[in-house]
């Protein structure tokens, strides 16, 4: 080897150790939670938590407990119910933990709650899931929802296993509630333009991080957040609905459940006509795909149902348009009494 | 870490693996069988839309001819020079004499992302072997591979933080990724130019699967003797 050459090599190594060494925390572990994610209730102690159906959820409960209870439902599936605080702030003298104790939580495989892998992540131990949460926390009468999103299909698919469990539901723009609306609107979901900058950032990020596990699956999953679904999410530079980890296994593998040979095969309206009392719906002025027109076909599957609109704000309303929303949710609730 | 350190390493990391080529080259130049050297240029999805410019040559090494080459890939999307790869590779036959041959590949990358969520470069490693029929004008080979991340350093941007994981932590990462890939390669030949397709599907080390999980690229390249 020559000596320009035993230069290199040393000027490689040095690089090398160079690499190694240039951060305090020396070599840090993809896979380790709290690196590239926030921890879970496993990593956490200090986060709350409760154990149900063989898993670990983080919750937490607010209000008077001798109030109804009230179920506050997530979307994604696989996202958190950090988007959804600020339904719980006070808003013309009222908030919703006035009247309700509200319990808030991350679904199955979801936000801070524990992963799971393929087999626990069903729309059956889903099903399980909520019929044991609203046993927990109201096993003497039945529960009020609201649902965002997924949540207000994971709603609709608890009034329609369980009708006499449910006191009421707001949903705000469900999700196709079944196979006919969902192969609707699949295309639409996501921006699949594979010359889009986020896209090809996705696929590009493999070169530095694969989804080996959950860590760096729900990391990559971060990658679609701000652009994957133009025609849902408004305001993503600027105030979006912020969440503290996207559950990568349970939004792939839980929608894989509800599909067989490529095609949509789940019903979350089948026993409907069993649920008498009204559902509000909710939808955003300027949601693109699953707005006023798509909610007004689904309310349709429920015997009784009203629609709300809430003007210029799109799917995130929950979060951008907090205020309305609650006023919506109170004035349906105060409705039903 | 700033753009211009990551472009800096980038660059000494490519100097650096020119100087260990040029001791291949001047081992035995003069046994080598096609002398010379190519360009080429390669579209397709791996794993990103992209393009991939290049230039290779053939080199002798211990009594046989080796194929070394270097190439530039960006990425579509936004049109800067945030997101690049710069590889320098090597293809060296180790069975076979006429038609039939396996052969290896061995290959070192630097990559530069910047995306929503983190800036990051990464040192990669490919290794691979390609095995088929190879005649005068075309070729068919089987071929598999696997390339690691093995240095990757990040630094997770404002938005990130704002919005998702205000603790997230920067630094060198290591071993964070893996890709294998199995498909086929084939070429043909219209002297000076050879056309050249790659294709198969890809997967990682763990559970999560790839998008795309497949890889699929047509090149062309130019013979410049």
């Amino acid at each position: 080897m020559s000596k320009i050459n035993k230069y290199a090599a040393m000027a490689l190594v040095m690089l090398a150790v160079n690499m190694m060494t240039a951060c305090d925390d020396g070599i840090l572990d993809p896979a380790e939670a709290g690196n590239l994610v926030p921890k879970t209730v496993m990593e956490d102690a200090a986060l709350p938590a409760i154990e149900m159906n063989g898993s670990r959820f983080h919750l937490e409960t607010f209000g008077d407990a001798a109030n109804p209870v009230l179920i506050i439902l997530h979307g994604g599936p696989g996202s958190d119910y950090r988007g959804l605080m600020r339904l719980l702030d006070r808003y013309d003298g009222y908030s919703l933990t006035d009247s309700f104790y509200v319990v808030m939580w991350d679904q199955r495989g979801a936000g801070l709650s524990q992963r799971h892998d393929k087999d626990a992540l069903t729309l059956d131990n889903y099903r399980e899931d909520i019929r044991l949460l609203a046993e927990r926390f109201s096993p003497d009468r039945p529960v009020y929802l609201l649902g965002h999103s997924w949540g207000g299909m994971y709603a609709t698919l608890m009034i329609n296993s369980f009708p006499q469990r449910v006191a009421g539901a707001v949903l705000f723009e469900p999700g196709p509630l079944n196979a006919d609306f969902y192969e609707e609107v699949r295309d639409d979901i996501i921006d699949l333009d594979f010359f889009s900058e986020w896209l090809n950032d996705w696929a590009w990020s493999q070169q530095f991080f694969t989804p080996d596990e959950h860590a760096r699956m729900d990391f990559e999953r971060t990658l679609g957040a701000r652009s994957a679904q133009p025609h849902f999410h408004r305001r993503m530079d600027v105030d979006p609905m912020p969440y503290w980890r996207q559950g990568a296994a349970v939004s792939t593998y839980l929608v894989e459940d509800g599909i067989e040979d490529g095609k949509a095969v789940y019903d979350f309206t089948s026993n409907l006509s069993a649920f008498n009392t009204k559902v509000r719906f909710v939808a955003g002025s300027l949601t693109e795909v699953i707005g006023k027109e798509f909610q007004q076909r689904q309310m349709q599957k429920f015997p009784a149902s009203d629609l709300r609109i809430i003007d210029g704000y799109g799917h995130d309303m929950v979060w951008h348009a907090a205020a309305q929303s609650v006023a919506i949710a109170r004035d349906y609730f105060e409705s039903l009494r | 870490m700033s753009v211009l350190t990551r472009t800096a390493i980038v660059i000494a990391f490519f100097c650096m693996s020119l100087l260990f080529v040029a001791e291949a080259q001047v081992y035995n130049p003069q046994q080598s069988e096609l002398g010379g050297g190519r360009v080429f240029l390669s579209l397709g999805l791996d794993p990103a839309v992209q393009m991939t410019l290049g230039y290779s040559h053939d080199v002798d090494c211990f009594n046989r001819t080796l194929r070394v080459g270097y190439d530039l890939t960006l990425p579509a999307g936004k049109a800067d020079l945030n997101d690049l790869r710069l590889r320098w590779w090597s293809i060296a036959p180790l069975l076979g004499e006429q038609d039939w041959r396996v052969q290896g590949i061995i290959g070192l990358s630097a990559v530069t992302t910047e995306n929503d969520t983190y800036d990051g470069i990464s040192f990669g490693m490919d290794l691979g072997a390609q095995a088929g029929m190879y005649k005068p004008d075309w070729s068919v080979a089987a071929e598999f591979g696997f390339t690691k991340s093995m240095f990757t350093h990040v630094s997770h941007n404002d938005w990130y933080r704002d919005y998702i994981y205000a603790d997230a932590k920067d630094g060198w990462y290591g071993g964070a990724g893996g890709v294998w890939r199995f498909g086929l390669a084939a070429s043909y030949s219209f002297d000076p130019v050879d056309l050249e397709l790659r294709g198969g599907l890809r997967t990682g080390e763990g559970e999560g699967m790839l998008i795309p999980p497949m890889y699929l690229t047509l090149g062309a390249a130019y013979n410049l003797n």
